[in-house]
This record gives structure tokens, sequence and C-alpha cells, in this order.
């Protein structure tokens, strides 16, 4: 609860240091230090007692904690990506930041929620902050054109949320998750209203976390928008929308799976074949980090699919390896990138030779993608697909496990790229500063891979 | 702890590298891969058959999972810890008149490589095994794609999706075992205990063998093989032939039999068919083979094809004769492909027809070869005579049509091997081979030391039998209930 105040302060502080020119250099410093304190504050709510709030609106309880933590470290990771990456307008980067801050507000929301409307607030603090961050970059074409794109779009996925949460409002009479599962619970024979209000929010969830087929805005907008904006929907917003969806049908939709669980299956294939073979055919870095981002949310429905036993362990774990991995190849792009142009693969040719260094540190994060041991990207999978079979969902297991084999393929290329003969007279634009993160990431990585029992016993 | 330190020196030997400089990676790096070897001999020598568990390891992982670190060498284990761990310091020393650009980076995957192979040999918790047969593969990957020829990048990409799609089926069939364990749980033993219903066990185990066929590889699934085989470095081709194809036998016998063993009984006719016609067929096709490096590819499908064929006996003579084979086999086909790189090197050939009328400028080099070549054909008091006679008795005990047809390609074996031989050593000099210069002093050390054990293991193998037959005995009891 605490977090959540103190986060939409700092957004308000960050606007008021961007205000003045002589203090704005400090803003970055200013957002980390205070994310900082409230990473450490927000840890003090482990095992509270009483985690209701605001009138049964947020409910602080571990996952909750858990979630907010790993989106704050992340978000930290991102704002010390994030220097000079808005330099294209010097002027407003205290209001970019102060925007990025409240998207933190929005995504905290979305793992803390215990009522629908929280959930709708939560998600609309997140995405109109979301649009505006898309199209920072207003002389860019390609900018204007990711915001346009996902902002209709987006508000389409938000119709049908609000839609759902009517229609089941309607049919159970709250919006309170403790009362909507009860009456779930509690109903023998559910109304169609239910249902459909189910399936309404199911497709406004889906299309936030952008699985197939909902999945078409996502390579466009993560194309266009700037490479700092990228790396911040990539991780932050995705983990947000993943936790909201995990909690919502945890919490309240057990009891009914067997008449949402085969549109789900059908989905997680569907994302997984799209998401795979589509980033086969890339030659932009970050385009094939959309789509393998889109292969990724269909191993991490698995879990939203498998539901019981360990499943919000192994999001949580997931989540983690998927945010290092990403931000590792996120300072990647934004290491080698020219200001406004997109980064091809086969411009990647030869750094092993022009800098071992960086190339090796992005192979461990490309392994960790590819889901190889002993990286936390092979656990991860190992995890959630254990998980499925568990709770007895083989085929669809099989599909993930298969398919993961073309992410294999076209990770592997990148790393045969990196090793490969470099072309006579390429060089990379560089500052050898940011590789810290880079190192940062691959070693959290390993550590992670190697003793996943610090992570996976914490959300048991 | 032995185990343990087994493990773990080759990884801090190739850490240590890191701090080296020029000549000094090449040596420093062969005297780190002898340690683990002095080891290994010591382990072998306190071995004691009756002390279970003399050299167990087991410490809790991941324990919610029931995950843990647990390692053992048994009989079997500690021959194949030996055969690594022996030609490791062979496979770098004879790099050791070749310039391998970037060494640092070489000569630590080699050692990482040693690690991941021992890994697997040892493990007993099944999570483990599969950690360390992934890790196996990211090693070999960069040394075929970095020092392998000049088509090495699709080659290379074809046998690692090959054999990844392998590992990936193996990792859902272990899970699908891990659940069905009653306290969930990778233990080996609790693999062991499953008792599942004849038709799960039919699908894992089609699941587990496919993986481990590929890695052998038994037909069909060989078509990765020659082409790798042909297209990377000679120390990438010794560890791919010499150890890591027996990672996949290994896996047959360890991993396979013992935990669905009915699934086994029930597609053995199958396994061995697919097997008899992987050796025929290879040996055919070597035959006519006028590359030396893809004559000895081809043979060693032949090979690895018989002792598939004699592990799927379930007798004690087709295992046994496995073991040794896989001992064999793999000693022999380092020598043989150090061979090949001694031509590739003094003659910037493999055609066979180019060389000839060696033995009179190599008298060294000739008799070396021969040695290794008679090891390879199974003459009598060699090392291959040891493990084919086995393996033969043991086939015949299960078919003796097939025994037969198994027998007829021993023969062909001797054909193509000699007719290689004859080719290149024999007759007039060609230009080529008119300036061969006999053995350098670090070639004689790679091959003396191989001869060596052809010849010791071939007139006096009851050591390794020893060392080898309690854990045929403990496999085999859970076939034949």
């Amino acid at each position: 609860m605490n977090v959540l105040i103190l986060i939409s302060c700092l957004g308000l502080l960050s606007l008021f240091v961007g205000l003045s020119d002589s203090l704005r250099k400090y803003s970055l410093q200013v957002i980390v230090a205070g994310l900082a304190a409230i990473l450490v504050l927000n840890f003090l709510n482990w095992n509270l007692e009483n985690t209701r709030f605001f009138n049964d609106m947020v409910n602080f309880d571990n996952y909750a904690v858990a979630f907010s933590g790993l989106i704050l470290l992340a978000s930290m990771v991102v704002f010390l990506l994030s220097k000079d990456q808005f330099s294209f307008d010097e002027k407003s980067t205290g209001d970019y930041y102060g925007i990025m801050v409240f998207t933190i507000a929005g995504a905290i929301m979305m793992v803390s929620y215990s009522n629908l409307a929280m959930l709708f607030i939560g998600i609309e603090v997140l995405s109109v902050s979301l649009y505006t961050l898309a199209g920072s970059r207003k002389d860019s074409s390609a900018s204007n054109e990711a915001a346009l794109k996902y902002f209709i779009l987006g508000a389409f996925a938000t119709g049908f949320l609000l839609f759902g949460i009517t229609m089941i409002y309607g049919a159970s009479g709250s919006f309170n998750l403790i009362e909507i599962a009860n009456y779930v619970n509690g109903t023998a024979e559910l109304p169609y209203l239910f249902y459909a209000g189910l399936l309404m929010m199911m497709v406004g969830l889906l299309f936030k976390v952008s699985a197939a087929p909902f999945h078409f805005w996502a390579p466009d907008v993560y194309e266009g928008a700037p490479n700092i904006v990228t790396s911040f929907m990539a991780t932050v917003v995705k983990i947000a929308a993943f936790a909201a969806f995990y909690r919502l049908f945890s919490t309240c939709f057990e009891a009914a799976a067997q008449q949402w669980s085969l549109i789900l299956s059908a989905v997680i294939a569907l994302t997984l074949i799209i998401g795979n073979f589509s980033a086969l055919a890339q030659t932009s870095l970050k385009r094939l980090l959309a789509y393998s981002g889109i292969a990724n949310a269909g191993f991490m429905l698995l879990s939203i699919l498998a539901l019981k036993g360990d499943a919000a362990s192994a999001l949580f774990y997931y989540s983690i390896a998927y945010a290092t991995a990403s931000l590792g190849a996120f300072s990647v792009l934004i290491l080698l990138s020219e200001d406004g142009k997109t980064l091809s693969i086969e411009s990647l040719r030869g750094l092993g030779k022009r800098n071992p260094f960086v190339a090796v540190l992005f192979t461990i994060i490309l392994l960790s993608m590819a889901g190889i041991p002993p990286t936390a990207g092979f656990f991860a999978k190992y995890f959630i697909v254990s998980t499925a079979i568990s709770n007895g969902y083989l085929a669809i297991s099989l599909i993930a496990i298969l398919t993961s084999l073309v992410g294999i393929y076209y990770y592997f290329k990148i790393i045969a790229t990196l090793f490969a003969d470099p072309i006579e007279g390429s060089e990379d634009h560089f500052s050898q500063k940011r590789s810290y993160i880079l190192l940062l990431c691959a070693l959290i990585t390993i550590a992670v891979g190697i003793l996943p029992e610090l992570i996976i016993g914490m959300l048991r | 702890m032995m185990t343990l330190l087994l493990i773990l020196l080759p990884l801090l030997g190739a850490l240590s590298l890191f701090v080296m400089k020029g000549d000094a990676i090449k040596k420093a790096a062969f005297a780190t891969a002898l340690i683990p070897f002095v080891l290994a001999i010591g382990a072998w020598v306190n071995f004691d058959a009756a002390q279970i568990g003399q050299y167990a390891l087991n410490q809790a992982w991941i324990p919610s999972l029931g995950i843990s670190f647990s390692v053992d060498m048994d009989g079997l284990s500690l021959l194949l810890v030996l055969l690594t761990t022996f030609l490791t310091p062979l496979i770098i020393l004879s790099t050791f008149d070749r310039n391998y650009k970037n060494p640092l980076a070489f000569y630590a995957l080699i050692l990482v490589m040693e690690m991941a192979l021992i890994g697997v040999f040892v493990a007993r918790d099944a999570f483990l095994f599969y950690i360390f047969w992934e890790l196996a593969l990211i090693p070999i990957y960069f040394i075929s794609l970095l020092w392998g020829g000049e088509n090495a990048r699709p080659i290379t990409f074809k046998f690692f999706l090959y054999t990844l799609a392998g590992s990936l089926l193996m990792l859902f069939a272990i899970i699908y075992l891990y659940l069905q364990t009653p306290t969930h749980s990778f233990a080996i033993d609790a693999f062991y205990n499953l008792e599942l219903p004849a038709e799960t066990q039919t699908w894992i185990f089609w699941m587990l063998f496919i993986a481990f066929a590929i890695k052998i590889p038994v037909f069909p699934f060989h078509t990765w093989q020659p082409a790798t085989y042909r297209e990377n470095s000679t120390s990438g081709t010794m560890l791919l032939a010499g150890i890591m194809l027996k990672m996949g036998l290994f896996g047959l016998i360890r991993w396979l039999l013992p935990v669905v063993p009915q699934g086994c009984i029930d597609s053995a006719n199958t396994v061995v068919i697919l097997a008899t016609i992987g050796i025929v067929y290879a040996s055919a096709i070597a035959i006519v083979q006028k590359d030396f490096k893809k004559l000895l590819a081809y043979s060693s499908i032949a090979h690895v094809g018989l002792i598939t064929a004699g592990i799927f006996s379930f007798t004690d003579n087709g295992l046994r004769g496995a073991s040794l084979q896989m001992l064999s086999h793999g000693v022999n086909v380092v020598g043989l492909f150090f061979v090949a790189d001694i031509f590739l090197h003094r003659t910037k050939t493999l055609e066979m027809k180019e060389l000839g009328g060696i033995r009179s400028k190599a008298p060294w080099f000739a008799t070396l070869f021969m040695i290794i070549l008679l090891g390879s054909v199974a003459l009598p008091l060699t090392n291959g005579f040891v493990g084919e006679f086995l393996l033969l008795i043991g086939v015949f005990e299960f078919s003796d049509v097939i025994a037969a047809v198994c027998g007829l390609t021993v023969i062909l074996g001797a054909v193509y091997m000699l007719m290689a031989y004859q080719k290149t050593m024999l007759g007039e000099t060609s230009a080529a081979t008119n300036n061969f210069t006999d053995l350098t002093f670090n070639e004689k050390a790679v091959l003396v030391p191989i001869a060596i054990v052809v010849i010791l293991t071939g007139v006096y193998p009851k050591p390794l039998f020893e060392l080898i037959e309690p854990s045929v005995q403990h496999i085999l009891s859970f076939i034949n209930i």
C-alpha cells in the first residue's frame, strides 16, 4: 500500500525536477534512488499479517510483494539504461521519466488488485502512459505509427475487458475477487452471461500480453517505439500483465477451468507456433526480440493453464529469467544501435572479434533465451512445463517443448553470426560504459539458473 | 569427493587457462587434463565393487523439487570416466604440432567438454544427467562452428538441432517419469523402481531411445553424422566419435534398460533390426568411400550399430561386450582420426587414391597405424576382438540369423580397412606422398599410448571385466524378471 503511494509521489517529484534546467540533469539519480528506497520498503511488506487495504481494493500478499519487487528492480535497470536515450527531446526528459514512473504505479496496481475496478484502473494508468511513451519521438513517423496503432488496438482491448467486467458483475453481483470466487464455487450452473464475461476479459488480457491471435500490434509497436520504451514494454509491462492475468484466473475462475482451458490451450499453441516461426524470418534484432517475446508469452500462459501446484512460483521464476535475459538483450541493442536506426542481426557479424567481452556476455543471454542449461532460461522453461505436465496438460507441453527447438535455431543463428568472421571495415558504435548492465544480467542469469531454490521457495 | 573432483578439475583447468599466454596455454591445458586421468586411475585401483556407493556424493540441490546433486561411480561409470580422461589429454596433445586459431577459447572449450562428459557418466539424478547432457553440447557446438571447415555452419546447425530435438524428447520423458515416482524424485533408484504399465513404457521407451539413438547414431537417425565428422576439426571429430557418442550408448544401458524394461523387451526386435540394417548399410557405403575420413565415419556407424544390437540382446555377453567395445571403439577411433589428420597435414588431401607408398617413407607411422587398424578390424589379441566377439555371442543368443549377418559385416570391416591401408600405405609413392616425413615426437606421444592400450586390452582384458561385471549384473537384474 505504502509502495503504491510512494511510487505515485515519485512520479510527481520527477515531473517537478524536470521543470527546472538546473535540476533536470539529476532527475535520473533522483528516480533510481527513489526506486531503490521503495524496493527496500516493498520487501518490508513481506509476510504482512493484514494484507488488505483501501476497503479491500488492494491485497499486498506475498504474491503482490514478489512481483512488485521484480517490477521495481527491472524498472531500475531500464532507468539505468535510459541515460541519453531521450536526447532527441532534452527539455522534456523529466516528463518522459515521470510518465515511466506512472507506468510503474499502474503495474503495481495490476499485481496487487483485489477488485476488478482496481484492475481496470491499473491497466488504464499503465496503458495511457505507454501510448504516450510509444509516441515520444515526435519527429519519427515510425514512433507515431507505433503510438497510434497501440492506442487504437489497445482501446479496443480495454473495451473488451470492461465489457467482460460488467458482465461478470452482472452475473455475480460484485467486483471483489473473493466474492466472485465464492460465487463461482457456490453456483452449480453458471449462467451464459458469466461465461461471456469471462471470455471477454480473457480476450482483453490476452491482448495485453500479446498472445496470438491478438499479437499483431506487438512487432510494429516494439519496432517503432524508442529502444528504451520497447525494453520497458517487453519487461515491466509484460510481467505486470501476466501477474494480473494469473491473479484473476487463479483466484476467481479455477472452478470454471473446464470451460476455458481448451480455448486457452489453443491460444497457447497458436502463440508458440506463430511467435517462434515468425521470429525465424526476422533480420532486425529488435523485431526478432518482439517475436521472441510473443513466443515467451506462450510459455508464460502455460502457468495460467496449469493454475494449480507450483504455477505461481513457475510464473514468477519465468518472469525473472525472461526479464533478465530481455534486459540483457536490450542493453546490447541500446549499446550498439545508432540513434534512430534499426540494428540488423547481420551487423553483429564479427562482434566476437571486435569486442569478445560483449559477445560472450550476449551469448550467455542468448543461451538463456534458448533455454540451455545451466542458465535461468532453461530452468524457467523446465519448471513451467513440468508444472503443466503435472496438471495433466501433456500435449500442449509437448508442443511447447518442440517449438522451443525453433527458438533454439534462431538464437543460435545469432550466436553463429556473432562469432563469424567480420566484414572488412565494419565497426561498432560503442560506449563501453554501459556494458556493466549486460554483465549484471549475464551474472544473474547464471546465478539464478544454478541456484533456483532461492526463488522458487518464495511463493510456495 | 573423488567424483566431484573429477568433475571440477577440468573446469578449474579451463578457468586457469585465462591467465596464460602463448604456448603456455597448450601445455597448461595438457597438464590439467592429465590430472583427472591420474585421479581416475587411482579410483580404479582402489575400486571395490562390493562396496556400494564407494565414490558417492549426494547433496540436496533443489530440494523442493526433489532434485539433488547426486553422483557416483560404479564399474560402468568408472570405465567411461577412464576413457574420457585418457582420451582428453591425447586429443589436446594431438594439436601440439598444429596451430589452431584462438587457442585460449579452443582448449578451454575442450576442458569444459570433458567436465560435462564426466558429469554425464557419473550422474545419479535424472535432472543432473540432463543438465550435463545438454552442457556437453555447447562446447562441441562452438568447436564445430569456429574451428570446423568451410561448410561448417550449416552442417553444425543440422547436427546441433538434430541432437537437441532428441534431448527435448528426453526431457519430456524425464519429467513424465519424475511425476510418476511416488515421492516426486529424480533419483536414479526412484526411476529404477518405477513399475509403469506396458503402454506407457512403450512411448517412454521411444522418446528416450530416439534421444540416445541420434547421439550414437543408430540407423535411420545417422544422417547428421558423416558430414559433421568430415567437416569438423580433427579434435572436434575425436571428441564426437571418441567420447560423445558413448553418451548415447551409456544412456541406453544406464537410463533406458532398467527404467522401462518392458518397453525395451517389446521393442527389442525393432531396435536390433534397425541396428543391423545400419551395420550392413554403413559397411557397404564405407567400402566405396574414396575419402579416408568419411570411410572412418561410416565404419564408426557400423561399429556402434553392433554395440547397440549387443545391448538389446539383454544378455550378459552382449552387455559386457558392449561396455568393453565402448572403450575400444573410443580409443581406436581417436587413433584413426589422428592418422587421418596426419595425412591431411602432410599431404593436404584425404583422397586415398592420391596417397600411397607411405610405409617406406614413415615406418613408425606405418607400424602404429597398422596396430590401431588391426584393433579396429577385431583381430584376435587386439582390443576390438574381445568386445566384438562377446557382442556377436550376445546377438547370437538373441537371434542366430541376425548374428550371421553381423558376423559377415565384421569381415566387410576388415575388407575396407585393409583396402584403405593398402591404398594409402603400400605401393608406389605419389606426388603427394613423396616428401612424407615420419612422426614427430608429439605425434608418437599420441599414437604410442593408443597402440599400447590396443594390445594390452586385447591380451589381458580381465581387469576390465572385473570392473564392469557387477554393473552389468545389476542392470540385467531389472530386465530378466
